[in-house]
């Protein structure tokens, strides 16, 4: 546990955010693993080469993002694979983008380990008594059944996905739904994310909360205007900050 | 990995390795492996056995196959080319097909590193066999273990190679090879796949095996090695000159324990082996290297296991050691030796007195942990006690309901080598051109044989076989009696499945098929007319003939299923238009007396199949009834299986068959009942 600002940290918060991907659980392998699936089953099916494949992939999810910029639904796999068949020239295909998707999903999900330490520390601050929300990019649809796949819906008073804001994260729209849902004691908010821009900068600007950032391999901590004010790579770390904090208290 | 090498105790480990190659030159390797080993590299040679003894070496020097002189020719021709002592590039050899085997059992054992670096990277008998004594038992044990892992990964062909090569290593090796073959040959989902072994196996000993038979002086060195003589050191003698071996006595012992195990699964086979290894080890005393191969068993026991365990094992290595020292000098690099019996003035008499007593302590010790071996891993084994009676399922619903493929499903799971199915429909009393059928239907169950129809399901829940005649759908005729053999799944299917309360009795689940009945006719007209031939008229008129008796005697069976399941029309107006454009949706409705698993299965259902679930309560909470829509894939179902019943996937096929939207689903729900209703058996 790296702490940069200790005057922040006197005593415990009276809300906990957390953001999900790569956060609870390590985002890259999962994705690889579930891309590289749909990739095998795309070229199976039409019998093409896996760069074509890629190439297809890139310029469909570059299309659906430059449209919809910030929002939920600029994550939508299912917009990018049915683009994807358009781009290769089979129209839509409703049921085989479906089936993609959920092969993606699938793949996903089955690769998709929390880390270590994730419901002992969610269990501790249960039984301190303090709300928690998931704040998240993505749409609705999936990021709840990945709380469900999780085991974790047990776990959350509430979430707020940008679907429901509007909005992605560092826009103030999703962390304030968030705050509105929770309505805190006071005005101490945590927020525990990986991204230095959406998560620590984004909510230390807009709500002025306590940073936290979870490091680990492929993650940057972050610098400057984005430097949390603690960061992570061990949840032990974190249980155990919580658990001294705890005991003053 | 990287969190296993950075722990401390790896380091510890790796020191005292390190310690024990430079400062210990013991006997069996200046003398005997690093000189047939330069012999070898200098003269360049395919048989250095010969090379050897033509030399004047003893025979004593490498009664090893050429696995073993493969695997330790590269480091000792770099030690032999930058000039160093060999035996250095020996040792270093050693340490690397140590390391290996820590990888290996990580790679059995993930997660557990603290465990196995305490258990195997610090056990006093590797260390004491390998670096003090130069015992290259690690080489055969690495290879051996290997050839487990490949067996669990199902990759038989590599598992018979490696096994190959542990054999060509250290012939005594050849003690595994039954255990394999019994694991294989009573699990008959691998039984199937038996063929690849072998052919890893032959191709192996092929390459390995076959040159070395053509070196005479090879096999000189082998047969005549006198370590293989200790397995009749214990002996009861019989008077006269008679006498019984008793490691060979409990090695066969063991083996028709393992074989009576019947069906095993991966642990009970670790489990089993490691058991008559260490028996092994307990009979012939102060062979450490023995101890060796029987040791990545043993680590995987404990993992298993838990404290009181690792403390026996421990407690157990160390007065191995202690007795192995007491009656073998270790020898320095310095040319000191370090001679414990006469350091602890335990030498002559006393040593000998000291000695047994401590063996005696050892074997006591070894004896509780066989019995423990016995007790934890094998007889409260989860697949022991499940796979010791077969399981029986029986299967009711109106004609048309779908049970023959229902069936076929669940037997797609466990595979046809593993199932055998019982059909009600072949113990109608009549023929069909007969006069009775004008007077009473199939479904009357006095135009059925429901007595037979017990007994042989009573008998084959028993494990014996049966005498049983099928009725031919197309001529409708029974055929002559054949002879069907009892299985480790019975599926008994019928319209009467579940009529006869000592028949319930006989099922581990029972399963009540309750389709719509607009979509059961349907169906049963497409499957008369088009399969089994019958006039479109005949069928429609059975169904108005049939429809009391459906009411009288079929459908109150449902009351007596733990599992009923509905498949139905999504809308029942959809029948209606059902044509090419406008395909029929179903959905499964579910209901449940086991108290089931209704929560984790929708937590399944919903999060990793994308389904819509409805649950609801019956008003006194004995039924669940849980109504499922939507698309589902093999691959969903095959996923959310391994979440909710992960022990039951054991006993399927490699690989079982799943299948795609309502019919995986019932799988699925089958499967979480039959792992529940097995889950019974322990209460
Ligand atoms: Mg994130």
């Amino acid at each position: 546990m790296k702490i940069n600002n200790q005057e922040r940290f006197a005593r415990l918060p009276d809300a906990f955010l957390f953001d999900t991907d790569n956060t609870l659980y390590p985002y890259d392998p999962a994705h690889a693993a579930a891309q590289k699936a749909v990739r095998d089953k795309v070229v199976n099916t039409f019998s093409i080469m896996p760069d074509d494949f890629d190439q297809a992939f890139r310029e469909a999810r570059g299309q659906v993002k430059t449209r919809l910029k910030h929002t939920a639904s600029s994550h939508s796999r299912l917009l990018y694979l049915q683009r994807m068949l358009e781009i290769m020239g089979l129209g839509s295909q409703v049921l085989l983008a479906l089936d993609f998707e959920q092969t993606y999903w699938r793949t996903f999900l089955s690769n998709a380990v929390l880390f270590d330490g994730v419901k002992d520390l969610l269990d501790d601050i249960r039984l301190l008594g303090i709300p928690t929300a998931i704040v998240t990019d993505l749409t609705a649809q999936i990021q709840f059944r990945k709380i469900v796949y999780f085991g974790l819906d047990n776990y959350f008073d509430f979430i707020v996905t940008s679907e429901e804001a509007g909005y992605d994260k560092p826009h103030e729209a999703p962390f304030q739904i968030a705050l509105e849902k929770m309505r805190p004691k006071g005005d101490c908010i945590w927020m525990i994310g990986d991204n230095p821009v959406s998560d620590i900068r984004g909510a230390r600007e807009k709500i002025n909360a306590v940073t936290l950032q979870k490091t680990h391999a492929g993650v940057e901590l972050g610098t400057d205007a984005n430097a949390p004010d603690a960061s992570f790579s061990e949840f032990a770390a974190l249980r155990k900050l919580i658990a001294k904090l705890g005991f003053q208290r | 990995m990287k969190k296993m090498c950075l722990h401390p105790m790896f380091f510890l480990g790796l020191a005292i390795r390190a310690v024990l190659i430079i400062g210990m030159t013991p006997l069996a390797v200046s003398d005997w492996y690093v000189p047939f080993l330069d012999a070898s590299i200098s003269s360049i040679t395919l048989d250095p056995w010969s090379a050897w003894l033509a030399g004047g070496g003893t025979p004593l020097a490498f009664p090893y196959g050429y696995a073993m002189w493969l695997v330790f020719l590269p480091l000792t021709l770099v030690a032999k080319l930058v000039g160093s002592p060999l035996h250095y590039g020996y040792g270093l050899t050693l340490l690397a097909a140590d390391f290996c085997l820590l990888i290996t059992l990580h790679h059995l054992l993930p997660g557990r590193e603290r465990l196995l670096l305490a258990v195997y990277w610090l056990s006093p008998i590797v260390v004491l066999a390998s670096y003090a004594l130069g015992l290259n038992d690690l080489v055969p044990a690495l290879l051996l273990t290997m050839s487990v892992f490949f067996m669990r990964r199902v990759e038989l062909r590599l598992a018979g190679c490696f096994c190959a090569a542990a054999i060509s290593a250290k012939l005594s090796m050849v003690v595994a090879l039954p255990f394999f073959a019994i694991y294989l040959y009573n699990n008959k989902a691998l039984r199937q796949r038996i063929a690849q072994l072998f052919l890893g196996f032959l191709t192996c000993t092929l390459i390995l095996g076959v040159p070395f038979l053509f070196s005479n002086a090879g096999l000189q060195m082998l047969f005549g090695n006198p370590e293989m003589g200790k397995i009749y050191r214990v002996a009861l003698g019989l008077g006269g000159n008679v006498s019984v071996y008793l490691v060979p006595l409990i090695y066969m012992v063991m083996l028709y324990l393992v074989w009576r195990v019947r069906r095993l699964n991966f642990d009970l086979f670790q489990a089993t082996t490691g058991m008559a290894f260490l028996l092994i080890v307990l009979m012939t005393p102060a062979s450490p290297g023995w101890f060796v191969w029987s040791i990545p068993f043993l680590v995987l026991y404990q993992a298993m296991s838990g404290r009181t365990a690792i403390i026996l094992i421990g407690v157990f290595s160390v007065l191995y050691v202690l007795s192995t020292l007491l009656v073998t000098p270790l020898l320095l690099s310095n040319g000191l030796d370090l001679d414990f019996g006469r350091v602890l003035h335990v030498s002559g008499q006393l040593g000998n007195h000291a000695a047994s007593l401590l063996h005696t302590a050892m074997v006591a010790i070894g004896v509780v942990l066989a019995i423990r071996i016995w007790r934890e891993a094998i007889t409260r084994n989860d697949f022991f006690r499940l796979s010791r009676k077969p399981f029986v399922i029986g299967i009711a619903g109106d004609s048309g309901s779908g049970k023959d493929t229902y069936a076929d499903s669940i037997t797609g799971l466990f595979g046809g080598h593993s199932v055998v199915k019982l059909s009600g429909d072949d113990y109608h009393r009549w023929d069909r051109q007969k006069p009775m059928w004008q007077v009473m239907t199939h479904l009357n169950p006095m135009a059925n044989d429901l007595e037979g129809f017990c007994n042989d399901v009573v008998s084959l829940a028993d494990g014996k076989s049966i005498q049983s005649k099928h009725y031919d759908h197309q001529t409708g005729k029974m055929s002559k009696s054949f002879r069907i053999k009892s299985n480790d799944f019975i599926i008994a299917s019928g319209l009467h499945a579940l009529y006869l309360p000592i028949l319930r009795d006989c099922y581990n689940l029972k399963v009540y098929l309750d389709i719509d009945e607009a979509l059961r006719r349907q169906f049963k007209l497409r499957r008369d007319v088009l399969q089994r031939g019958h006039a479109v008229e005949r069928t429609l008129t059975s169904f108005e003939k049939r429809e009391p008796d459906a009411e009288r005697f079929i459908r109150p069976q449902s009351n007596y299923a733990d599992l009923t399941l509905a498949l139905q029309p999504i809308h029942p107006r959809m029948l209606q238009h059902v044509d090419d454009k406008n395909p029929l949706r179903l959905k499964l409705v579910v209901k449940s007396r086991q108290g089931f698993n209704e929560v984790s299965l929708n937590r399944v259902l919903v999060g990793v199949c994308g389904l819509h679930v409805d649950i609801v309560l019956s008003d006194d909470s004995a039924e669940v009834q849980m109504t499922i829509e939507g698309e589902t894939s093999a691959a969903d179902i095959e996923m959310a299986a391994e979440m909710l019943c992960p022990r039951i996937l054991e006993f399927l096929d490699i690989p079982p068959r799943w299948q795609d939207g309502m019919a995986g689903l019932m799988q699925l729900i089958t499967l979480s009942h039959i792992s529940q209703a097995l889950t019974k058996r322990f209460i």
